[in-house]
């Protein structure tokens, strides 16, 4: 970048708007490109840094964050596409503090090593138990088909979340 | 990971998106649920001037069954609606069981049966990082003037990989295209090029409103089969999808179609003649998988083995025939 031209910088940042998004049950404005996905602005503007940067193109699911209760990556949600729509991160489901049943099975289960994957499996779990009370583990399988995990060899994780299903 | 900037538009109406594409100031193009376009963009593999949005056009999104007419689906349906709907599961269950094959669960929250039937063609020397790219001498689809796979090739070979297009030129669907001039109805395998680099015949400055599987094809026999190395995330390495209908036993139509083998999804030519009049039993699903077999000539493009993914589409026919004989 030319150094000191106000011409070339405004090109270089692009322009940016103001828009409203509904995260974790709150309201933000945050200033944004066009081109900024989801997982930007939580992790950039609203620091919220749950949802992790995996793969960055769709195929790891560390991104997942609900939108409107339903798993969708946010490194492939356009931040201007999610107005209006009720959007929850890993920070939003551990209520006051308190963790939810699906974190606490996580911990009591071993199913977290390095933890990069853990918001999105827990998230993707949320969306299963939240659609379908007592899942067989083909369905949990099958929902978590879009999260990959490289430490915990997936049974743990299995584990912890039928022990939820089991308790409702 | 960054995506390329652009101007991002949200029409409310179809009239209105077709207007915005007409604005030729800047390279517009059509995003659906985004699921394939924006991992390009983001691999530097497009950079379009502006995206028009159908998220907020709400016609897109409608399921309607008329008796007599056929099973309409909008464009915009995602798909895993498509996977779980009612009037789908009733009344044309293989293409929701077709649907739950794609992708993942959270891409099936946002990609769409519109954006999945005009998926981009795949190729292992193409969708790749921009790093990468700079290693290789540019290949047709990167627009270089060579074939990596096909050495001597005078044309690019990626692949195409959706999942429903086979299903649903099995089932004799139709595309509704809605342009400046009006609509019109096209058979859904006339919008595919066979050319791997442009896999599209032109769809500049139109929109695919939705999908139509004629009635008389919603009470064939149907299904679709997939082969992958995972059994999620992965896109077909092979697929075939079939729809038979049967008189007495007997064999009165039977279309046979591929993904994951060609530039297009494959019709397999001469299978409905084959099997006309014959009874349904092992020698028939011996005979199409042999066809399907013939007609396959998947190249060394994607991550699987040629010759496994054919001789798969020889199974896979027949594992489906099979399945019908229950």
């Amino acid at each position: 970048m030319k150094r000191g031209s106000a011409k070339t910088l405004e090109k270089e940042k692009g322009s940016e708007k103001i828009i409203a998004l509904t995260v974790n049950g709150e309201d933000h404005l945050v200033p944004v490109e066009d081109r900024d996905t989801l997982l930007d602005v939580l992790r950039n503007r609203l620091s919220l840094t749950g949802a992790k940067e995996g793969c960055g193109t769709g195929e790891c699911g560390s991104c997942t964050v609900l939108v409107d209760g339903k798993p969708v990556l946010a490194c492939l949600t356009l931040a201007v596409g999610a107005v209006g729509k009720e959007i929850t991160t890993i920070e939003g489901i551990a209520a006051s503090g308190k963790l939810s049943p699906l974190q606490k099975a996580f911990i009591d289960h071993g199913a977290v090593q390095c933890g990069f994957c853990s918001s999105g499996m827990i998230l993707s779990a949320t969306a299963l138990l939240s659609d379908n009370a007592k899942p067989s583990r083909q369905d949990i399988q099958k929902a978590l088909e879009g999260n990959l995990c490289r430490c915990t060899g997936y049974n743990k994780i299995i584990e912890a979340i039928e022990s939820v299903k089991d308790k409702k | 990971m960054n995506l390329p900037r652009f101007i991002y538009h949200s029409p409310s109406s179809l009239k209105e998106c077709i207007a915005t594409l007409a604005d030729k100031k800047n390279s517009a193009q059509v995003l659906a649920g985004g699921s394939d376009l924006l991992v390009r963009m983001k691999l530097r593999l497009e950079a379009p001037g502006s995206l028009v949005s159908l998220a907020d056009i709400p016609t897109l999104k409608d399921i309607v069954y008329r008796p007599g007419k056929g099973l309409t689906i909008g464009a915009g349906v995602t798909l895993s609606l498509l996977a779980s709907d009612a009037v789908i599961r009733e009344r044309c269950p293989a293409l929701a069981d077709a649907a739950g094959l794609v992708a993942t669960n959270q891409i099936r929250t946002v990609a769409t049966i519109g954006g999945n039937i005009l998926q981009n063609t795949r190729c292992r020397y193409y969708n790749r990082s921009p790093l990468w790219g700079m290693a290789v001498s540019p290949c047709f689809k990167r627009n270089g003037g060579l074939c990596h796979v096909v050495p001597r090739g005078k044309r690019c070979f990626a692949v195409y990989q959706g999942d429903l297009a086979p299903l649903l030129i099995a089932l004799n669907a139709s595309v509704k295209i809605v342009s400046k001039k009006g609509a019109e109805e096209a058979p859904l395998e006339s919008l595919y090029s066979g050319d791997g680099k442009s896999p599209f015949n032109n769809l500049a400055g139109k929109v695919v409103e939705g999908l139509t599987i004629p009635e008389g094809s919603l009470n064939m026999l149907s299904a679709y089969r997939k082969y992958r190395l995972r059994g999620g995330i992965d896109f077909p390495l092979a697929g075939v999808a079939v729809a038979l209908k049967l008189d007495n036993g007997l064999v009165q139509d039977l279309r046979l179609c591929l993904t994951g083998v060609a530039s297009r999804p494959f019709t397999v030519q001469g299978a409905g003649d084959a099997a006309k009049g014959k009874p349904l039993g092992r020698e028939l699903a011996r005979e199409e998988g042999k066809l399907a077999y013939a007609a396959a000539h998947p190249l060394a493009n994607l991550e699987g083995d040629p010759a496994a993914r054919r001789s798969m589409i020889r199974i896979m026919t027949e594992d489906i025939l099979a399945s019908f004989m229950v």
